[in-house]
């Protein structure tokens, strides 16, 4: 709720400063990812590295899709800062297994989704083809509830329709009929599906996906130097200064 | 409205660096800039040449001398080898923080000569916990100023002091007793919010890449009553590995603290209005006490050694050369942060013991 203040730091307790400093990334954070980068969750940089949650093919799905999300433009992208590795430490030692599930389920529904829309594996699917999905993704995953929210959902209650009890306890691609076809009906972004059934993706995968990749791009060196021109000794305090001056990267 | 008061340093003092404004204090402040025991009161009492620390030591009770009615030191156990050993002294001042300290006294029965723990005649050991009461208060937006941003991270935020229940037409027709401030401050929102709303690629990036809306928070710090009933108590049943009991903590909210509380809500939203903020949105997240940190009472300071376990030298009333200098000796809560006032009754209770030892009256 405050900014970074030697005395609140006598006043919060520890379990609150994890949130607080989710506050001052910006406030939409979760307190479990934060968490793990205050615990010092840091991926290797070793060239040998391989990964430990992931598989292969899924790490080169992770790097494909948070490039997506964070390019390379005039400065560096998520590739380049290593956010895959990030992302597969992340999963192998901060999270639990549910949300260590969530996400390789949600990137088995991403594979299938591609195979039923473009005919091939995600990695085989154009660039353009490759952001449109994810654009999609994305858009289902914000789009607003009916009381004006946006992702405050739950992991499986947005794309698809609400499913009875007997339904809910199904996982992963396995849902409704009925829900796929609530999601297509909504669905501009692509042409018609091959398949009559195509694979829903959680958009809770998919806030998950975006949040780790945000945190792990503008917490690592290139993200916070050359993206946000992030002094970590600034020296001084100015409380007043024009913002170009800090980060002229703005315009 | 006034900039907080904080224990940071602006220049070079004792071999400590000035702050050079980095941001995450609360992670501990790698230059000691910002004062803690380990940067600051440690590296004073070793210079001092007296000072010996024993590592890995848990003080279990104080020990008593039936005869000379002192104390004459503590039980330490050692936290690997589980061996208790004794260490002597004219004079115990315990210092373990306000449920530490009392839980040290609960256990010090001298072999069935306290019963219910050392100083604890009056029956008030234990009782009148209290915290501080927060986590509740308001934020809003401001508009404009797009253009402008700061250098730095400034270690410190505004305070605004307490204005309830003092003279005066801010006091009329509350429906609570005492009174609170707000700790707050006004930041931009940085890239976090990308994570909350739609947008990838190249746009999203350019967009972060500007921070977001300006954004002003105020957080409630009120008073606790001290109330018979929020206390602790040793477990009859259950100890911790080294065979000390367990502190049982029964405590809750009244209801001056819920009304309070309330009222958080209320001023803190009506002042950003007249402030000018849009958007502005009230929390009071589930906070009991105990999440303040700001733990004290359990062993109350007092004139009359009937209702209370120390007296204005913070001596136990029945023991007098054991001092406990915490949070346990709070009477009240008041509403500010309590640190350098037990620092305050630390060092006034030590120079006490000091003289009184050198006139031999100790």
């Amino acid at each position: 709720m405050q900014t970074q203040s030697s005395r609140e730091s006598n006043d919060i307790s520890r379990r609150e400063a994890v949130k607080r400093v989710g506050a001052l990334l910006g406030g939409a954070l979760s307190a479990s990812a934060v968490s793990g980068v205050m615990s010092g969750c840091q991926p290797s940089t070793a060239p040998n590295w391989t990964p430990d949650a992931l598989s292969q093919a899924q790490n080169r799905m992770v790097t494909s899709m948070t490039e997506h999300i964070i390019p390379a433009t005039d400065t560096p992208g998520a590739k380049a800062a290593q956010v895959n590795r990030f992302i597969d430490k992340m999963l192998a030692e901060w999270y639990g297994e549910d949300e260590r599930s969530q996400f390789l389920t949600g990137l088995g529904e991403v594979d299938k989704r591609c195979r039923q829309q473009y005919g091939q594996p995600y990695l085989k699917c154009s660039e353009e083809n490759q952001f449109a999905l994810l654009e999609h993704l994305d858009q289902k995953a914000f789009e607003p509830d009916d009381e004006g929210r946006t992702g405050e959902k739950k992991s499986g209650d947005a794309e698809e329709a609400p499913a009875d009890a007997g339904e809910a306890k199904k996982g992963g691609a396995e849902r409704t009929e009925e829900a796929v076809e609530s999601a297509q009906a909504t669905d501009t972004t692509r042409a018609a599906p091959e398949s009559p059934k195509p694979a829903a993706v959680d958009p809770a995968f998919f806030r998950l996906l975006k949040e780790l990749t945000l945190l792990g791009y503008y917490t690592s060196q290139i993200g916070m130097e050359q993206e946000l021109n992030v002094t970590i000794v600034p020296g001084r305090y100015d409380g007043c200064v024009p913002l170009e001056e800090v980060r002229p990267n703005v315009a | 409205m006034t900039i907080g008061r904080v224990a940071v340093l602006t220049e070079q003092h004792d071999g400590r660096a000035p702050c050079h404004y980095c941001g995450p204090c609360h992670r501990g402040c790698s230059t000691g800039s910002y004062f803690s025991s380990l940067s600051s009161t440690l590296p004073a009492a070793d210079a001092t040449g007296n000072l010996t620390i024993a590592c890995d030591a848990i003080v279990a009770e104080v020990l008593y001398d039936e005869n000379e009615q002192r104390a004459t030191g503590v039980r330490v156990i050692d936290r690997e080898t589980g061996r208790s050993r004794e260490v002597h002294a004219e004079v115990v001042f315990l210092c373990a923080s306000a449920l530490g300290s009392t839980q040290i006294l609960l256990n010090s029965n001298a072999g069935g000569r306290f019963p219910d723990g050392m100083g604890n005649q009056s029956g008030a050991l234990g009782h009148y916990l209290m915290d501080h009461i927060y986590a509740a208060g308001a934020n809003g937006t401001f508009e404009g100023y797009e253009d402008d941003f700061y250098y730095g991270h400034r270690p410190n935020g505004i305070y605004i002091p307490r204005f309830r229940n003092l003279d005066g037409p801010s006091s009329d027709d509350l429906d609570f007793v005492r009174g609170y401030g707000y700790q707050g401050s006004a930041r931009r929102e940085g890239w976090g919010r990308g994570a909350n709303q739609a947008g990838i690629g190249a746009s999203l990036k350019q967009n972060l890449r500007r921070p977001g809306t300006w954004n002003m928070g105020l957080s409630g710090f009120g008073e606790m009553l001290p109330r018979y009933e929020n206390r602790v108590e040793l477990d009859s049943d259950e100890t911790d590995p080294w065979g000390i009991p367990l502190l049982r903590v029964r405590c809750e909210h009244g209801e001056n603290e819920r009304k309070m509380k309330d009222d958080f809500l209320v001023q803190a939203q009506e002042m950003l209005d007249a402030a000018g903020a849009k958007d502005i949105s009230t929390y009071d997240r589930d906070a009991p006490p105990g999440l303040g940190i700001h733990e004290m009472g359990t062993a109350r300071m007092g004139r009359d050694p009937d209702t209370s376990v120390l007296n204005g030298w913070n001596q136990v009333h029945s023991v007098p050369n054991v001092f406990v200098t915490d949070g346990a000796c709070m009477t009240s809560s008041a509403c500010q942060n309590p640190s350098l006032t037990y620092m305050a009754l630390t060092a006034r209770a030590a120079d006490y013991a000091v003289k009184q030892l050198k006139k031999r009256e100790l």
